[in-house]
């Protein structure tokens, strides 16, 4: 059964969250939204378009403590594990779709269990975009701007209320730790929230056809036009950091005095030191090279090998790059390179 | 000389075997958003435009191409590049000459006397529901957006990029060629945007500013646009010998940004690109800003503005002995 929440109650259903688990949710900072722990609940904003940069960080720590050491003949190592249970409130649909390939490169292979604990621990509730902006492109690569994939509750925002899609039994306890604060959905709530649904999806502007797109990049590894879609790459890290699909790292000990930690950080395959070699070679010195790594990654290889795109059309690469370096133009100029069969 | 003889001028230069590139701004790829544009060919000038939405530096790109080692015995071929660049632009270029990390005779310098450029971010506010941009320019105080057969009227001050509020410098002071006229220029040393964070005690500045690193991710854009911060390797992010930890929390990021801070020291000539870029939104002009003070009133020393000067670091003044009660 759906519910409605009147949007005057968010704050007490905040302060009832708040109870039990570590909430975050997005404030405005820097006149930015992003998310943040909430402390007091009237800062949260629901009304943004999407975060600046992808709530990626509170299941994927971009300084994540793996263990803490001794040195010398005591060594005492030891493990630690995230045990915090926190509630995630007004994660957009791309943004929680985008875990799933987070979730599929931790959970194969090598069990990790700093990035699985959080996952377990947490609780998400989504809200669907009603606004899309300019530079979103969800529905281009499987998304869709009321996508549910990964959450555990979905918000709609009805105007002066919120529509409440529960979709898992965590979201289900969730609801019921707080009924009083929800009322039962009528049809007519059902039919608006639907109307929005569908308004939502005409007003995407940009956007990528991916038909026969992997077929193609297939063939452009060895392509010129590499070179002139990297002029403008200053090649920092702004577009693989703020995005949610990125989930490279680095490992470092850190070490004062005797006591010390094994930390592991976020890295990025647009710095040249990702592919520097011990014997000094690097595979990928140009950041022609890198930046093709970055487009083959998520539209080669990815569906390639576990059939999903590394890209959610979220749009923060193309918003947040300085010099406007595009993805959708690059993968629109990748698809008109004629290609000798 | 207007945008459309400039472009007839670079386009003869790009023509010629000895220039490689011109460096200009193109339409960008949606919204409001310009970008540079790189042409090869004389074709490729036809895209160059103009408009207050030109906030780029381009001097960027001069110290940013890569150079792959040539086998022995083989010298790279010296090939010119044309470069468009504004007031501030215009100082990075002296201070690369001055530090010769380029050559005067390597680049054809177009210089744009400039009136200020907008603020995207700032911008964006005000185009809620406009996709499309197709000129922007200035009239009266205001900037006209010409969207479709819509024409939207923005007053100047609260779009303009914040460097522009406090610039002494819009006209270029290097050039071979000059757009149109030089502006009036009517503005002295201004640091209001700073004197809020003079006024603060030690303590609210350190707060101020941790809690404005703590959001920090270390993306290194700010260092990366930077025309200024052109070394192979980056002494911060250098892993041998390592001087600050890859951990990103606020004792490392403040000692990142402390540690550029001090590198640009006389250095930066406030073309505002790291605030500019920076995801986060952090304030790092307010920094810049106190930095390009202090060497002012310290060495009396305004770095980009003369290519005969010398950097600030290389050399020594007999008055520059008051440094130390400055300092100490």
């Amino acid at each position: 059964m759906s519910k409605i929440l009147k949007k005057d109650k968010l704050t007490q259903w905040a302060k009832d969250l708040m109870k039990k688990y570590t909430l975050y949710a997005p404030i405005v900072k820097n006149e930015l939204p992003m998310f943040k722990q909430i402390s007091d609940p009237k800062n949260i904003t629901l009304d943004f378009i999407n975060t600046v940069t992808s709530p990626k960080d509170l299941f994927f720590k971009q300084t994540e403590t793996l263990f803490t050491f001794k040195l010398g003949k005591e060594k005492d190592i030891k493990p630690v594990e995230p045990s915090e249970k926190f509630v995630v409130l007004g994660i957009r649909p791309c943004d929680a779709k985008s875990l799933s390939v987070i979730d599929d490169i931790y959970e194969k292979d090598y069990v990790d269990v700093y990035y699985l604990k959080r996952r377990q621990n947490s609780i998400l509730i989504g809200i669907a975009c009603n606004e899309p902006d300019l530079n979103c492109f969800c529905t281009s690569v499987d998304g869709s701007p009321a996508g549910t994939e990964n959450l555990d509750i979905s918000l709609t925002d009805l105007g002066d209320k919120y529509f409440i899609e529960i979709l898992t039994e965590k979201g289900q306890n969730l609801i019921n730790e707080s009924q009083s604060l929800f009322e039962d959905a009528s049809a007519d709530d059902e039919k608006k929230k639907i109307q929005l649904q569908k308004d939502a999806l005409e007003k995407f502007v940009r956007g990528v056809d991916t038909e026969g797109l992997v077929q193609k990049l297939d063939k452009l590894f060895d392509n010129d036009i590499w070179e002139q879609l990297s002029m403008r790459c200053l090649g920092c890290s702004i577009c693989t950091y703020n995005c949610p699909g990125c989930y490279c790292f680095d490992i470092q000990d850190e070490v004062e005095g005797l006591e010390g930690c094994r930390i592991r950080v976020w890295d990025t395959c647009q710095s040249p030191e990702y592919t520097l070699h011990a014997s000094g070679h690097n595979p990928r010195s140009a950041r022609t090279e890198r930046m093709r790594n970055k487009i083959l990654h998520k539209f080669l290889y990815l569906p390639k090998n576990v059939n999903m795109f590394g890209c959610f059309g979220c749009g923060r690469c193309i918003e947040l790059c300085p010099e406007n370096c595009d993805i959708l133009d690059a993968l629109h100029k990748l698809k008109e390179v004629p290609v000798n069969e | 000389m207007n945008l459309d003889e400039m472009k007839e001028l670079i386009k003869d230069l790009v023509a010629q075997d000895d220039v490689k590139y011109a460096i200009g701004y193109e339409k960008g790829t949606y919204g409001a958003r310009t970008r540079p544009s790189f042409a090869f060919k004389p074709e490729g000038v036809d895209r160059f435009i103009f408009n207050p939405l030109c906030v780029a530096n381009l001097a960027t790109f001069l110290t940013k191409e890569e150079k792959l080692p040539l086998p022995r015995g083989q010298t790279a071929e010296k090939k010119k590049i044309a470069i468009l660049v504004k007031g501030c632009d215009s100082r990075s270029i002296v201070k690369l000459l001055q530090e010769k990390g380029i050559e005067r005779d390597e680049i054809i310098i177009f210089g744009i006397p400039c009136v200020g450029v907008i603020d995207l971010r700032k911008l964006k506010k005000k185009l809620k529901g406009i996709t499309q941009v197709d000129d922007v320019f200035e009239e009266d105080g205001k900037y006209i957006v010409k969207s479709g057969d819509k024409s939207i009227e923005i007053p100047k001050d609260e779009v303009i990029a914040n460097k522009c509020l406090t610039c002494e410098c819009p006209n270029p002071v290097i050039y071979d060629h000059l757009l149109g006229k030089k502006v009036k220029v009517d503005k002295k040393e201004d640091y209001r945007t700073i004197e809020e964070l003079e006024n603060m005690t030690p303590e609210e500045r350190w707060a101020f500013w941790e809690d404005q690193f703590t959001e920090c991710i270390r993306c290194y854009a700010c260092q990366n646009i930077c025309p200024m911060c052109y070394c192979p390797v980056c002494k911060a992010i250098d892993l041998a010998p390592q001087w600050i930890r890859r951990s990103v929390n606020a004792s490392e990021n403040t000692a990142y940004h402390l540690m550029r801070a001090l590198h640009l020291a006389g250095r930066c000539i406030a073309c505002g690109e790291c605030e500019r870029a920076c995801p986060k939104g952090i304030p790092l002009t307010k920094l810049y800003k106190k930095l390009e003070k202090e060497v002012k009133r310290i060495f009396e020393y305004v770095p980009g503005m003369d290519e005969e000067d010398k950097p600030l670091m290389s050399f020594f003044k007999p008055e520059d002995e008051k440094i130390d009660e400055d300092i100490m």
